[in-house]
């Protein structure tokens, strides 16, 4: 993603986290919130991430990196909380407007912190990597 | 001197690891597993809220090391006639309890006795409510026939306390709990509520935890919701007639209040909230029903627990809560939920609170937060 949005995007992400709303605890659905951290396929290529999840009712909702070129609207999402694992599937374009498809499998950690992290698999488009986020 | 700044060194570094665990369950952050015994002198003593700490030096083969003794609330020892003049610093003790979880030396303590007069000493018996007579006094009454919620004409003082429930289960289980919330068996805790799985397995998580994350004890959080009415250091209606609401203080933490505005107002709360909205405690309006004060909430954020022991609530949450004060020292108080986000149905649970006459609340404030 740094390539596509360059530099200025990541800095931008940022931004835009820190003038989001003051991070707060949230302690209702576990997922809800906003996450940043980053992706890739090995550990010297890693693009920032930034992801806002939020619940109503059964359904979990959001968007990766909100705001930008490459966002993509999480179209599927489930969390089994029978051992916190994580499931998002999210649908998006390229910096060209190619469609791009993002699924995401994961675990959270560290559930009662209001830092709690999720980590696990990135898969964009075939290419497959590892992300860390943190629960802002 | 030596063994003077070894005894503060080691006092500050007692504290230094202690302030990250705040106020809490006892058995989250001491192992009833691992029992202690210790005797030494008193070296410092600690009165404040939300623990009490006694710091004693306990002797080793070639010096002392500085152990933190952690005791009940100012409150609660207080309400049993102990105070900070109960030992004096260099008094022998020998305290009986559990060690910390973390390894570090502090212990909770069982018992305290001391040594020169073998007394136990900071004993901590649970309050009991007020001794009441056989036939209640009826309900005390405004002028126009409304029952009061408040103090009756005549009296100085007064609060409600003593619950006689700790924490949110639904109607019609038996299930044991203790007075933080946590369950006698884990394997009830399906039946607390109509949870949502991601909600029961949320609660599962922080009753097996012994719910070290609850922002109330770790950040002086308020304790908004129903919980408001299930702590153990009172609540108070004042009720503000010409002004249409009633103000609801707590007891404990920081002697936050709610308003329920009894003006006719719509309500206006909204799940996703609004800038300068207190949130904690929602938009409640409420009228009266007969006897009983029937109050609508909406409009809660998810920043708090809304009950003791843990239960999970999303923005989502609508609240109606019913009041009714059956004779002079009784109110019942019976709350539904309904929260579509974490439960999958409605559902109603209700308890009883008993009327302390002629007090005030007891003074509780947050701002003396310590371990």
């Amino acid at each position: 993603m740094m390539e596509r949005l360059g530099t200025g995007a990541g800095v931008g992400l940022l931004v835009w986290a820190l003038a989001a709303p003051a991070a707060v605890a949230q302690e209702g659905h576990p997922l809800v919130g906003i996450w940043s951290g980053d992706w890739g396929p090995t550990p010297d290529e890693r693009h920032p991430v930034l992801i806002d999840m939020s619940w109503e009712t059964t359904t979990l909702s959001g968007i990766i990196n909100p705001g930008f070129p490459d966002a993509a609207t999480i179209r599927v999402g489930t969390l089994d909380s029978s051992d916190w694992t994580v499931h998002l599937e999210a649908d998006g374009v390229d910096g060209d407007g190619n469609p791009v498809r993002i699924v995401i499998d994961g675990a959270l950690d560290d559930l009662g912190s209001p830092n709690r992290t999720l980590s696990g698999t990135w898969t964009r488009d075939g290419t497959q990597g590892d992300f860390a986020l943190t629960r802002e | 001197m030596r063994n003077a700044a070894f005894s503060l060194s080691g006092i500050a570094a007692l504290l230094l690891g202690a302030t990250v665990s705040a106020h809490h369950v006892p058995a989250a952050k001491f192992d009833p597993d691992r029992a202690v015994t210790l005797e030494g002198s008193v070296s410092k003593i600690d009165w404040l809220n939300p623990h009490v700490h006694i710091f004693m030096e306990v002797p080793t083969g070639d010096g002392a090391v500085s152990w933190a003794i952690e005791l009940a609330s100012t409150v609660d020892l207080r309400r049993n006639c102990w105070s900070p003049d109960t030992v004096d610093l260099g008094d022998r003790i020998t305290v009986e309890g559990m060690a910390a979880r973390d390894g570090s030396r502090q212990a909770w303590a069982n018992s305290v006795v001391d040594v020169s007069s073998g007394r136990p000493v900071f004993t901590v018996v649970p309050a009991e409510p007020p001794a009441a007579a056989e036939a209640a006094p009826p309900t005390p009454r405004w002028p126009d026939g409304q029952p009061r919620l408040g103090t009756p004409p005549g009296e100085l003082g007064g609060y409600w306390d003593f619950p006689s429930r700790s924490t949110l289960i639904q109607d019609g289980e038996a299930i044991e709990a203790d007075r933080h919330g946590i369950l006698a068996d884990i394997d009830d805790a399906a039946r607390v509520a109509p949870f949502q799985p991601w909600a029961r397995d949320l609660y599962r998580y922080r009753q097996q935890n012994y719910l070290k994350d609850d922002p109330m004890f770790l950040g002086c959080k308020p304790a908004a919701g129903p919980r408001v009415f299930q702590r153990p250091y009172g609540v108070v209606f004042l009720e503000e007639r010409e002004r249409e609401r009633i103000r609801v203080i707590m007891g404990g933490g920081n002697q936050n209040w709610r308003f329920i505005h009894l003006d006719g107002r719509e309500q206006t709360g909204l799940p996703e909230g609004t800038a300068g909205d207190p949130l904690y405690f929602g938009h409640a309006v409420g009228e009266w029903d007969g006897d009983t004060l029937v109050v609508d909430t909406r409009g809660f954020h998810d920043r708090f627990w809304f009950s003791n022991g843990g239960l999970p609530h999303t923005p989502q949450l609508h609240m109606v809560e019913r009041f009714t004060r059956t004779d002079l020292n009784t109110l019942r108080y019976e709350v539904t939920i309904d929260d579509p986000g974490a439960y999958t149905q409605t559902w109603t649970s209700s308890w009883t609170l008993r009327w302390v006459p002629g007090e005030e609340l007891p003074v509780y404030y947050c701002q003396d937060n310590r371990p």
